[in-house]
């Protein structure tokens, strides 16, 4: 906490340090304070700045995630829990201990903690010293979006969680895997794109602007159905897909989002030139709504368009692979 | 419970998990978060398959150091969410 903290808050001192010269004042020191109006704007100014430097963090971060996505060799798992493991042969425990979970995996989600020790995988018990690799090779025969119950023991109580795995990102990059403009080794465009952390021109782009929030049940009330997420902005490209603040989608190709993350994930696996089927609840009546990603232009230059190995638009079965 | 070389994260992971994600969130933002997330998910299974198969030190050194940086951005684009949502 601390070094975020004091990572980020000298990054505010830097942006605050430069707002401070941007407006120095020309007027004496006793001028009455700033009226709120000017020290409001600076904040709009703070924030833009510190978004700004958050998506360059996060886009940077995903190309060393790129490197590292290279030493992912062993494919013993096509679908991931998001936990690790420990291996100790010699270990006393009736089980799998969970050493670490990943944060915001799927076995954070479903509940699961360190400490936990998995006793069960969908219905099988995992014992002994050999439990670990258990957990592994039975993971391999299961697909991404699939419900695995894990029942683990903590605190000497059995519990059980559904957990829902996710494609691993090896997946992803399989799926775009030619090597971008930039030749080998540089950063794909059309992943960051498809991940909506690259150069504001590309797929991504058109979902700027949009904000999704979880459905409540009283806001599931209120807005005439229970399943979906709320669509509380929609992209500042008002054409695009046609939303309307307030409409509660309700499927994106079949896929139901859980939640606002969960919608994000699916939105994000799209590519340009892909179809996007939204089935969305309108002032308590559904409503069907239909739109193509367009395929972008870079400055510069043409888009590097689809590559070879790329996906025909709309050939994507439902979970393969699959964005949760 | 934590091995040696998961400790430089743990201040960030902890954070993390005392700081689940918010209900309302900006699209284009929760895209880079959700990235870093499947990214270490999938550092973390590929740790489980190396330590059962494997578990050569230096390929074991490299997954920690990759994980505990795509941990400490996730917890620095999480952290400016929530900033920026007025919810720190």
């Amino acid at each position: 906490m601390l070094k975020i903290s004091s990572l980020l808050l000298a990054g505010l001192l830097v942006g605050a340090n430069a707002l401070a010269a941007d407006s120095a004042p020309s007027a004496p020191a006793t001028t009455p304070a700033t009226p709120s109006t000017d020290i409001e704007a600076q904040l709009a100014v703070a924030r833009q700045k510190l978004e700004a430097a958050a998506r360059d963090v996060a886009q940077l971060s995903s190309q060393l995630g790129q490197s590292a996505m290279a030493r992912v060799q062993i494919m013993s798992t096509r679908a991931v829990l998001g936990l690790q493991l420990q291996v100790d042969p010699s270990s006393k425990e009736q089980g799998a201990t969970i050493m670490g979970v990943s944060p915001g995996g799927p076995a954070a989600e479903a509940g699961l903690v360190t400490g936990d020790v998995i006793v069960a995988l969908n219905g099988e018990a995992t014992t002994g010293p050999n439990a670990p690799r258990q957990v592994v090779e039975r993971m391999a025969s299961v697909k991404p979006d699939s419900k695995v119950t894990v029942k683990v023991m903590r605190d000497g109580k059995l519990k059980e969680f559904q957990v829902t795995p996710r494609a691993r990102v090896a997946d992803f990059f399989r799926a775009f895997n030619d090597p971008g403009p930039g030749g080998p080794g540089a950063p794909n465009p059309r992943f960051l794109d498809a991940f909506a952390i690259g150069p504001r021109d590309g797929v991504g782009a058109m979902f700027d602007g949009m904000e999704l929030a979880d459905l409540s049940p009283g806001l599931g009330q209120y807005f005439g159905t229970g399943k979906g997420v709320l669509v509380v902005r929609v992209p500042h490209d008002g054409e695009f897909l046609k939303l309307q603040d307030g409409d509660v989608i309700q499927s994106i190709d079949g896929r139901t989002p859980e939640n606002s993350s969960h919608a994000t994930r699916i939105l994000r696996s799209y590519q340009a030139g892909e179809t996007i089927h939204l089935k969305v609840m309108r002032q308590k009546k559904p409503l069907e709504l239909v739109d193509t990603l367009p395929q972008h232009r870079r400055a510069g230059g043409p888009g590097p368009g689809p590559g070879p190995g790329a996906r025909p638009p709309g050939d994507r079965p439902p979970g393969d692979p699959d964005p949760q | 419970m934590r091995s040696a070389v998961l400790l430089p994260t743990v201040n960030a992971e902890d954070w993390l998990t005392e700081h689940p994600r918010q209900a309302l969130v900006k699209v284009p933002a929760q895209m880079a978060v959700t990235e870093l997330e499947d990214q270490i998910a999938t550092i973390d299974d590929q740790l489980n398959a190396e330590r059962l198969e494997s578990a050569q030190a230096k390929q074991l050194t490299l997954l920690q150091r990759d994980r505990a940086q795509l941990v400490e951005s996730l917890a620095q684009v999480r952290y400016a969410q929530n900033l920026i949502s007025g919810m720190p």
